[in-house]
């Protein structure tokens, strides 16, 4: 494999940080709404529930996103693909974002260890001992261990993110084809320690949030609403850095094709889970895990549930289907973003129905929707911060990644 | 000489022009030829290009295709039949509860729903497409020119048929030319013969006549007999582990693949101590509940001995014979009866009665009782008098209904006898749901009425009927 010299003359090196400050001023302003949202739940009824499950909520519809920029970045690499190089070290970026989530999410395993079960009822030995099956599960489900996992989980992904980013980075000087074999050697190895890590952490951290209840597909559904989370993301970043100027020639309307392609297909993955799992449950209609959809048809959760259904699936199939939605960045942005607040709401649906408070569980509510919102734009402003930061002054294209010359003359056919 | 002229025209059809063909170099310079030709009006046209050529649908003015709308068509009735089909079947044609679920009920539907719609929708676009492009094509008059083989390889063509409406032979060639083509040529009709050649014909017929040996040795085997055993081809279906009814095991201690209802347990529709009347014929079950099983089986094992020593007196000579009628055990079955008597026999219908009731019990009972109790209920069905005149040892004559005895038999008790059986008699709650069961004893009970009635106790209008009735 060899560089091809023409390219590196003509490309051209920009960094985030041709964006001035203003980006991570926004930022930090809105990171200064995580203190609202904390107030706000000091002072409304059940407000400590609805505030720590909206965090949990928060930080990982979040962390859904960086995972799967983590997910993009290796299969890329593993599959060789030359289209994506354009938009890959951006898709780096994002999955650097583990970082800034991994203390953000520290203070739900503090909290875990001290023997607080707002979250987790495993937590309270005395709750566990009353019920019939938790005591079965202790050697899983307990504080240590649970703590431990955290490290593990969050210890790879920030091992794997650091390790593409910066070999990546690296390359930017260098320009050693070396360099690209070796990250598609440790790819392979790579996304078999993500698939493992993604399916405990959201076993982990969501499911057990109802310890009686299980998914074996549970890990999948995080990880497909993820992607569509990562792609939605990823399209509104390129729209809006092609707005400012930045990667305007470098990625052209084919590049944004394929994500609104790939955006379109993970939605549909997404369904796919969702049915898989929903169609297994009520066919088998056993309580311990009817329980799950069953608590999801009440106090309004019911309502949430059809928008999943209509809005995250049977909208965005009928109309986002075309081909020339996804070729117009007006309409892609469109629904990138609407498919982002889906995939917000659906990790809302996952996490905050086991709210509960001392008379049981909690109903959705605007008061809930409102701390929520808060929570999320919150910690979304240290997260982005967080990535700006870390993103600094490297370039935002690979620019003498030997496969660049490919992805520049990306064409659909 | 005029003949030979005409013959000699019959034979060689004179070759017409079809079309121009111009060759091009470089697809950018088939992209400009394009543009101009679209401009200059032409409708009849088509280019041919040894790979897919970006931009070369707006050089040639062609409109967007249809086939999206075709796909979603096609996909949306795919749908659509399997979501009818699926109502038709599981809550229509036939009704089948599936562990409690809803009859029809749209989670169940929805993996069917998605394959009938994905395989509708690639039909409309496979076929859809070989449609709108008009294939499949097998012969192309362009293929008589050595020039457009390279249409595969590295020559670009613009082929132009003559049946455009703007087409002429001069001018068309002309502006052809001035598109700066490395060479145009004209395209002429086949004049060879149609006819297919002799050895396809002697090909095809050989494959005709295989493919029809499959069909010709299926009806031969399915018209004869054999003495091979049939071919298993997959085992483990026909011969499952699985237990069945009527079969032993030594799984279980008393032997019986078919296992007994659990003690304590009630089959899905059949709690029937809510409406004892209707469903056993008693205005209350007896304290001792199982006095009714018993009395049941007493009344069996009289009937099994009696019938002991029946068979041991067909075997006697013909002149001992006489006594046979006579059971030879009455104690027991005068016991079991009496306990049967006893017990508290409802005798009014637990349900209204009504016309429509009636009619039901005269079909009902002209399907299962008629054939040995006989339509009027004399015991002379068909089924009794063929027994009788082959002059069977075992058969009992069924009772006729029209005997003080059966007259006095409060209802329970004749729905008792439809249930359970008596004598010979096999009980028929299998068969006959309850309902049905009250409706042949409300006929019964108006067959026997027929036959005794003090004509002094009949309305005018009815002893009118009677005497016009022929």
């Amino acid at each position: 494999m060899q560089t091809s010299p023409d390219t590196n003359d003509k490309v051209k090196v920009q960094t985030l940080a041709e964006l001035g400050p203003l980006p991570m001023k926004m930022a930090l302003g809105c990171a200064l709404l995580l203190p609202v949202a904390l107030l706000l739940g000091y002072t409304s009824e059940n407000g400590m529930e609805k505030f720590t499950f909206s965090y949990l909520q928060s930080t990982f519809f979040f962390l859904s996103i960086s995972l799967g920029a983590l997910f993009f970045v290796m299969i890329q690499q593993l599959t060789r693909a030359g289209w994506s190089v354009v938009l890959r070290r951006l898709s780096e970026f994002i999955s650097m974002g583990v970082v800034p989530l991994t203390v953000l999410v520290l203070p739900i395993v503090v909290i875990t260890l001290a023997g607080n079960d707002i979250l987790y009822q495993w937590a309270n030995p005395e709750l566990v001992a009353k019920d019939p099956l938790l005591p079965a599960k202790v050697p899983y489900l307990n504080s240590g261990f649970f703590a431990l996992r955290y490290l593990i989980y969050f210890g790879s992904w920030i091992f794997l993110a650091r390790f593409f980013l910066n070999k990546s980075v690296a390359q930017d000087e260098s320009g050693d084809p070396e360099l690209t074999l070796l990250m598609e050697r440790r790819s392979g190895p790579g996304l078999l320690l993500f698939a493992f890590t993604i399916s405990f952490a959201a076993i982990d951290f969501i499911m057990s949030l109802e310890p009686n209840w299980f998914s074996t597909i549970f890990g999948i559904y995080y990880f497909a609403a993820g992607l569509v989370g990562f792609f939605s993301a990823l399209a509104i970043c390129l729209i809006y850095l092609r707005s400012k100027g930045l990667l305007q020639e470098p990625v052209t309307i084919e590049h944004l094709h394929d994500v609104g392609k790939l955006l379109f297909a993970f939605n549909c993955f997404w369904a796919y889970i969702a049915i898989s799992q929903y169609l297994l449950i009520w066919y088998a209609n056993i309580p311990e895990e009817t329980i799950f959809f069953d608590h999801r048809q009440q106090h309004g959760w019911g309502t949430v549930s059809l928008i999943l259904v209509i809005g995250h699936f049977v909208i965005p199939f009928v109309f986002f289907m075309s081909r020339w939605m996804k070729r117009n960045p007006k309409t892609l942005l469109f629904w990138a973003f609407y498919l982002l607040i889906m995939n917000w709401i659906d990790i809302f649906w996952l996490v905050l129905p086991n709210a509960k408070s001392g008379s049981g569980l909690l109903g959705v509510s605007f008061g809930m929707v409102l701390v929520d919102v808060c929570c999320t734009i919150g910690v979304g402003g240290l997260y982005v911060a967080g990535i700006l930061k870390m993103a600094g002054n490297k370039s935002i294209m690979p620019v003498r990644d030997p496969r660049l010359e490919e992805s520049l003359k990306f064409h659909n056919i | 000489m005029a003949t030979t002229i005409e013959q000699s025209e019959k034979t060689i059809a004179e070759p017409e022009l079809i079309g121009l063909l111009a060759e091009f170099d470089d697809p950018q310079a088939l992209i400009e030829a394009s543009e101009k030709v679209r401009d200059a009006g032409y409708r009849n046209w088509d280019t041919h290009t040894p790979f897919p050529l970006h931009g070369i649908d707006e050089a040639m003015g062609i409109k967007f295709t249809i086939l999206p709308w075709i796909v979603a068509a096609c996909g949306l009735t795919g749908g659509t039949i399997a979501v009818g089909m699926q109502y038709w079947m599981n809550a229509v044609d036939y009704p089948f509860l599936i562990s409690g679920k809803p009859l029809f009920s749209l989670p169940a539907c929805i993996p069917i729903i998605f394959e009938l719609s994905v395989l509708l929708a690639a039909f409309g676009a496979f076929f859809g497409m070989l449609g709108l492009n008009q294939l499949p094509k097998l012969y192309n008059p362009l293929f008589k020119s050595d020039a457009f083989r390279r249409a595969t390889n590295d020559r670009f063509f613009i082929s132009m048929d003559a049946q455009d409406a703007k087409f002429s032979e001069i001018d068309s060639g002309e502006f052809l030319n001035s598109l700066n083509p490395i060479n145009v040529e004209e395209c002429w009709s086949d004049t060879s013969s149609a006819k297919l050649p002799r050895n396809l014909v002697l090909a095809l017929s050989l494959v005709g006549v295989c493919l029809l040996m499959p069909p010709a040795l299926v009806a031969y085997k399915r018209s004869t007999t054999t003495n091979t055993p049939r071919i298993h081809i997959v085992p483990d279906m026909d011969f499952q582990p699985s237990l069945k009814a009527q079969n032993t095991t030594n799984l279980f201690p008393d032997g019986r693949e078919v296992r007994p209802n659990i003690n304590g347990t009630i089959p899905r529709g059949q709690y029937k101590d809510d409406n004892i009347p209707f469903y056993y014929g008693l205005k209350y079950l007896p304290e001792d509940q199982d006095v009714v099983v018993i009395a049941l089986q007493d009344a069996k094992k009289a009937d099994a001995k009696e019938a002991d020593t029946k068979k041991a007196d067909a075997k006697k000579p013909a002149d001992a014979k006489a006594p046979a009628g006579k059971p030879a055990a009455p104690d027991a079955a005068a016991v079991a009866a009496s306990k049967l008597d006893k017990l508290p026999w409802v005798t009014e219908f637990p349900m209204p009665v009504t016309e429509k009731m009636m009619a039901r019990g005269q079909e009902r009972f002209r399907i299962y009782c008629s054939v040995c109790h006989g339509l009027s209920g004399e015991g002379d069905g068909l089924v009794s008098l063929r027994a009788m005149e082959l002059l069977q040892g075992t058969w009992v004559k069924p009772a006729s209904y029209h005997t003080d005895n059966v007259r006095k038999l409060p209802i329970g008790r004749l729905y008792h006898t439809i249930s359970n059986g008596v004598r010979k008699m096999p009980g028929y709650k299998a068969q006959i749901p309850p309902e049905d069961r009250w409706a042949i004893v409300l006929y019964l009970r108006a067959l026997q009425k027929s036959r005794n009635t003090d004509a002094k106790t009949l309305k005018p209008d009815e002893t009118s009927k009677l005497r016009d009735t022929k």
